[in-house]
């Protein structure tokens, strides 16, 4: 092994978990809710230009934007389910719909920042020159933190699914909505509030893009071929999965860069996700369901 | 306690069941019996809230439920036992139970409840956190009941207990329900097994094509010829 590789590798993994924290909205609004929301792929383009503005204009650390980025994507997300629930939207139709609801978005990002890059500028944003050393490799302290944030979403979400009634209850309506009713779950309520849940973390991911890349209104076009791969390599609705697929998918772009240049790494991410289909369509880190 | 009314119900436009009226007294056990497709599960779906009457009421101590969204209906009182247990399968026994538990009056006096349980069935603490899918057809009938008692039910319902089950465990099962109706849980028990479940009842409902043939007391009816010609073939 060489040191451009194991720098590859330890980038590899870090961004991974940034990745994950782009993916676990999505996965758990599939999983859970089966709507296969499009339109987080616009609250993460949005949470990272509401943070670049704050920073921009007010002069805000871009870390402190998470007190208005996390209430806001909840919000979106509450409003974004009751309107799902009230249109009676099926899994094959949210996919249509939130397509349209992202490029509405997209259009209004063109809009208000036009397509010109935008980047915090360094003065406000000490996080994106920030790195240290472990031996030859660098570490950078943006993604490490955004890291550190996918971890702990992994473990309060397990935590929140397995020891409180909320949690209960959004895995028996996975199972069994019907029944859940039966015993008193109101199972429109648990979806709001997971929405809400799910695109506040999708707009957590915006902000940590915003510390250390030059933001565009066209890249997220560019999530979904590492988005749709971390979600079905770590099965719908599965935290835990998505943060292994995301350090797996991380690593695995990383090093094709290092060895291939940096066309080649949608094609691994791309055949990641078909290898995942093919072969283990549930998911890496997910049970296959057996009643 | 529970008082039906001219209840009639259906799936989209095919009706199954037509004018029925049943009621089940406090602390009794009744069954509707009848064969396959007599509208027997339509019925206990009516009452749990899983399906709308058409017409008719579903009336507990006075509170009409036929109004009430089915969330609510557990809350009133009603506990239900599916048909084929329809435990949550990747939860664990003690996750299921948690379930039972699940509206605000029977959470606050879960613990009491679950030691309830655990004492009637000592299977949901011997395999408290295996998968409820791992379970045999036996001890996932009894996890389904326990879930069931769980939201501590004035009445509780059991859609077709006896089905997939060995006839040992079918006795046991049927024994644990005469317990908890001893301890004063009122029990409407819909079932094919008709013999099992006249022994058990004091009184019976005939169901078929979805009306009520016959009705009255479990004893008589187990000696009935007609009744005898029709479902025991004697």
């Amino acid at each position: 092994m060489n040191d451009v590789l194991n720098q590859a590798i330890v980038s590899g993994i870090l961004i991974g978990g940034l990745y994950a924290v782009m993916s676990v909205g999505i996965s758990l609004t599939w999983g859970v809710l089966k709507i296969i929301n499009l339109a987080h792929f616009s609250f993460i383009l949005l949470g990272a230009y509401v943070t670049y503005q704050l920073s921009t204009t007010l002069g805000w650390d871009p870390l402190i934007a998470l007190v208005i980025v996390i209430p806001g994507g909840f919000l979106a997300g509450v409003i974004m389910q009751v309107f799902f629930e009230l249109a009676k939207v099926d899994e094959f139709q949210s996919l249509i719909i939130s397509f349209g609801i992202f490029i509405i978005f997209q259009s209004v990002t063109r809009t208000i920042w036009t397509a010109d890059f935008r980047r915090i500028d360094g003065d406000t944003n000490p996080y994106e020159s920030m790195s240290f050393f472990v031996g030859d490799i660098a570490v950078q302290v943006a993604t490490l933190i955004a890291f550190g944030v996918a971890v702990a979403i992994a473990i309060g979400m397990t935590v929140l699914l397995t020891r409180t009634y909320f949690g209960k209850a959004v895995r028996a309506i996975v199972e069994d909505p019907e029944i859940a009713r039966a015993y008193g779950i109101d199972v429109r309520r648990v979806a709001v509030l997971l929405s809400g849940l799910a695109t506040a973390f999708s707009a957590v991911a915006g902000v940590f893009i915003a510390t250390f890349q030059s933001l565009s209104p066209n890249m997220s076009f560019g999530w979904f071929g590492i988005v749709f791969p971390v979600v079905i390599l770590g099965g719908l609705g599965s935290t835990v999965g998505a943060l292994g697929a995301g350090v797996i998918v991380g690593v695995a772009a990383g090093v094709a860069t290092t060895e291939w240049g940096p066309l080649s790494a949608s094609l691994v991410t791309f055949l990641i996700l078909i290898a995942a289909l093919l072969f283990r369509p549930q998911g890496l880190f997910t049970r296959q369901s057996s009643t | 306690m529970l008082e039906v009314r001219g209840v009639s119900a259906g799936y989209g436009t095919a009706q199954a069941l037509w004018d029925i009226d049943i009621d089940v007294a406090e602390g009794e056990i009744v069954t509707l019996v009848g064969p396959n497709g007599a509208g027997k599960s339509t019925f206990v779906n009516v009452v749990a809230g899983l399906s709308r009457a058409w017409s008719g009421s579903v009336v507990l101590d006075g509170q009409a439920l036929t109004d009430l969204p089915p969330a609510q209906v557990c809350g009133q009182g009603v506990a239900i036992v599916p048909e084929g247990r329809r435990l949550f399968p990747d939860l664990t026994v003690t996750d299921n139970l948690d379930i039972g538990a699940f509206h605000p009056a029977a959470r606050a006096k879960r613990d009491e409840t679950y030691e309830r349980v655990s004492s009637i069935f000592p299977i949901v603490v011997e395999r408290r956190n295996q998968r409820a899918g791992n379970l045999s057809g036996g001890e996932q009938q009894m996890v389904a009941i326990g879930r069931a008692l769980m939201a501590r039910p004035q009445l509780l319902l059991l859609d077709e207990p006896s089905l997939g089950l060995a006839p040992v465990i079918v006795e046991q099962i049927f024994d644990v329900i005469r317990e908890i109706n001893q301890t004063g849980t009122s029990v409407l028990i819909v079932e094919q097994n008709v013999v099992e479940a006249l022994e058990l009842a004091s009184r019976a409902y005939v169901l078929e094509n979805g009306r009520i043939v016959r009705q009255g007391d479990a004893t008589e009816l187990l000696n009935d010829e007609s009744l005898q010609k029709a479902y025991f073939g004697m």
